[in-house]
């Protein structure tokens, strides 16, 4: 050992900073407060005496920053994976909220999140007033990103005008617009069902500052409306089924998210507590509006990033400071966040509201992936192209099935940047892909990635854990299915021994219906049952 | 991954993407100063050393990947305002034996020498040693940091580490330093 050695363990166990300090200095610098030139005790009681009139604001901010910062910038522990995501997100506080309180309840959601979830290594980190820095291990894809980084949330709107047509619609945008609102334009697109789809007579409806700006976006059969600043449209469909409707709203919400308390949700009721200032807010919009009726436009931002457009059907004031609203959806709430790229669980987008608006600014990818194994097989000619992938050349087929139906596999772009997922069964006379299937975030045992069908038959897909030896889905007729597991991936052709309408792909025959997928170890030991949908289930 | 350089000229338009360049080196520097002038003075300095960093960013030599160097060059430079506080923190562990910083009982190991040998030690060349043995710098990295030549370095280091050579030899810690270090040191 030289002298060298010994200076390179001289004084080593001082330790390392507080946590969050990193942030708190990055904040200060960025923020440009004035480089301190001494330091002791005397200066740090004093400096914000010192400061002006704005940099004494900036030192409250520092102060509760840091006091936040202090407590726990790590959600969770050691990653499992030396790989995954980070973003850098901003939050948008609502009104009347300070961007402290958006980021604590964020950093709260993050961590109770990433604990649910069971996704070690999640760090969010304090990186100015109202932005942050999260690292996701594990993801791979900017929708699975999303799903997780974003809170859901809920607003409501007052709706000013609900109709069944654009005409009925421009007739009261008009006449809002004739008493001196001042107009934005709106290009209404109707959009044409593809094959096998039941015609839904959706309407697209995109916002331009001016008309001219719409009328030279519009295609032929479009119309171009005007609509007073500041309202909005959507397209609305009653949790009974009736028929679709347009909805011209404010686009000032009566209830926002900070009026939030909290959201419980069971199959397609959504009922959220209000704040106290929340049901004060909600009673004086009574008051003035006289109801919060069928026709108010509540959106739900789910986790996935989508919007769901719905009616209220009751809603409730309890006792004087506190309300509830209750609220039926379209969709099956606790299935949502089991959509295609959105493979974090069951409960994502329930837990902490946070009264502020999410932007992932950016997102990027950190360390390596696994490769895709598979075999060098080309993919037979049924299968479409693969979107963001060049030719299927480029595929690996990472896991087929033989049986007495004919062969059926699972495809994936070689790259592994894209994850595609195409699967066949000639039976079935060829079948679609997935848009994405990314690697599981936490230890679902597997995760349902692709589960279209053909005119004969479906085929279930996705991802599998490496403690997955079997899989098996429990058909609504009582027969088994037996799938095949391998490469991390795993298949199950669902196999319907009768020509059915294509048109009755989501109905609820038992031909076509799932009950249970099972997922086996190597010893037959059930790690995970699912629904159709890939949703875990309780046995 | 983006550079240093890179971000830091992002910066010039969003200067929210400085943080980047702080969470990158803030620890690194943050025990450099700690071990130099103890936990409470790194916070601030450190914090001094990233406000300086992000109000000089348009000076910064963006032909250099990497913002390494220039930061422990300012985290140098502002150290040195505190040379008597360090005078002092050397003189009572060498004295003493008790370490600084660190609540531990005194020893005898080769700290105190350490210490002396510091506190001997023409502040320039003690820089470039501690940046080389406690920062992992390497000569060019000190150079830039320190701006000065590398031979100027070298030849810094060089007469640090006889400085110290000799003064661990006498209080036991290392054997006795070959003569013409000695020659080399008596030189300056």
């Amino acid at each position: 050992m030289n002298e060298i050695d010994l200076f390179r363990n001289y004084l080593h166990d001082v330790g390392g900073p507080a946590p969050g300090r990193t942030a708190l200095v990055a904040l200060r610098a960025v923020s440009g407060t004035a480089p301190t030139t001494r330091s002791s005790p005397r200066r740090r009681r004093g400096w914000l005496a010192a400061a002006t009139v704005g940099g004494v604001a900036l030192a409250v901010g520092l102060a509760l920053t840091f006091t936040n910062l202090r407590q726990t910038p790590s959600a969770t522990g050691t990653a499992r994976v030396g790989w995954g995501m980070t973003a850098d997100i901003t939050l948008r506080p609502d009104p009347n909220v300070s961007p402290q309180a958006a980021v604590d309840a964020y950093m709260q959601l993050i961590r109770e999140r990433a604990d649910r979830e069971d996704v070690p290594g999640v760090r969010v980190e304090q990186v100015a007033p109202d932005r942050v820095h999260l690292t996701l291990p594990s993801a791979t894809t900017r929708s699975q990103l999303a799903s997780f980084a974003s809170p859901s949330d809920l607003r409501v709107f007052p709706a000013i005008a609900s109709a069944r047509s654009v005409e009925e619609i421009a007739a009261v945008a008009n006449r809002a617009i004739s008493d001196g609102a001042r107009p934005v334009a709106y290009v209404i697109a109707k959009s044409k069902p593809k094959d096998g789809e039941t015609p839904a007579g959706d309407f697209l409806t995109t916002q331009y500052k001016t008309a001219a700006d719409a009328s030279s976006h519009a295609k032929p059969g479009d119309q171009v409306i005007p609509i007073p600043d500041g309202y909005a449209f959507v397209l609305a469909e009653r949790p009974d089924g009736e028929d679709l409707g347009l909805t011209l709203f404010k686009d000032e919400p009566v209830i926002r998210r900070s009026d939030v308390a909290r959201i419980e949700v069971a199959g397609r009721r959504l009922v959220a507590q209000l704040t106290p200032s929340g049901a004060t807010r909600m009673r004086d919009y009574l008051a003035s509006e006289g109801a919060l009726d069928d026709f108010d436009v509540a959106e739900l931002n789910m986790a996935p990033g989508g919007i769901v457009p719905t009616y209220f059907t009751i809603v409730k004031a309890r006792r004087a400071g506190e309300a509830s609203i209750s609220i039926e959806t379209t969709g099956t709430l606790d299935q949502v966040p089991r959509l295609p790229g959105a493979l974090v669980g069951p409960d994502t987008w329930i837990g902490p509201v946070v009264p502020a608006g999410v932007r992932i600014d950016r997102a990027s990818r950190y360390g390596s992936a696994p490769e895709v194994v598979g075999d060098s097989v080309a993919p037979p000619r049924q299968i479409p192209e693969i979107p963001g992938t060049r030719s299927t050349a480029a595929l690996l087929r990472v896991v087929h099935l033989t049986t007495a139906d004919g062969d059926s596999g699972v495809w994936v772009a070689a790259d592994g940047s894209s994850s595609m997922t195409a699967s066949t069964i000639p039976r079935l006379g060829g079948h679609g892909s997935s848009p994405a299937c990314p690697a599981l975030l936490g230890p679902p045992p597997i995760s349902l990635c692709d589960s279209g069908g053909g005119p004969a038959g479906s085929i279930l897909a996705g991802r599998a854990a490496d403690n997955v030896e079997f899989v098996e889905a429990r058909r609504g007729t009582g027969e088994i299915a037996r799938g095949a597991v391998a490469n991390g991936w795993f298949i199950i052709p669902i196999v319907v021994h009768e020509q059915v309408d294509p048109r009755d792909f989501s109905t609820d025959r038992p031909e076509w219906r799932v009950d249970e997928i099972v997922a086996k170890d190597a010893q037959g030991n059930i790690v995970g049952h699912f629904n159709q949908d890939g949703v875990p289930i309780t046995p | 991954m983006q550079t240093d350089a890179q971000i830091i000229e992002e910066a010039e338009r969003t200067p929210e993407a400085f943080a980047t360049v702080v969470r990158r080196h803030h620890d690194a520097i943050w025990r450099y100063v700690a071990r130099r002038l103890g936990p409470d003075t790194a916070d601030d300095l450190t914090s001094d050393v990233f406000t300086t960093a992000f109000a000089a960013r348009t000076r910064f030599d963006s032909a250099r990947d990497s913002a390494r160097p220039w930061l422990f060059g300012i985290a140098t430079n502002l150290i040195r305002r505190h040379a008597r506080h360090e005078a002092q923190i050397l003189d009572a562990y060498a004295r003493t034996g008790r370490p600084p910083h660190v609540d531990a009982p005194a020893n005898d190991g080769a700290g105190p020498a350490l210490a002396a040998a510091l506190a001997k030690m023409r502040k320039p060349h003690r820089d470039a040693l501690l940046l080389h043995a406690l920062a992992d710098m390497t000569y060019e990295e000190i150079a830039q940091a320190m701006d000065v030549p590398i031979g100027t370095v070298r030849g810094w280091i060089h007469r640090a580490r006889a400085v110290a050579a000799r003064e661990l030899a006498a209080q036991g810690v290392l054997p006795h330093p070959p003569r013409d270090a000695d020659a080399k040191v008596a030189e300056k």
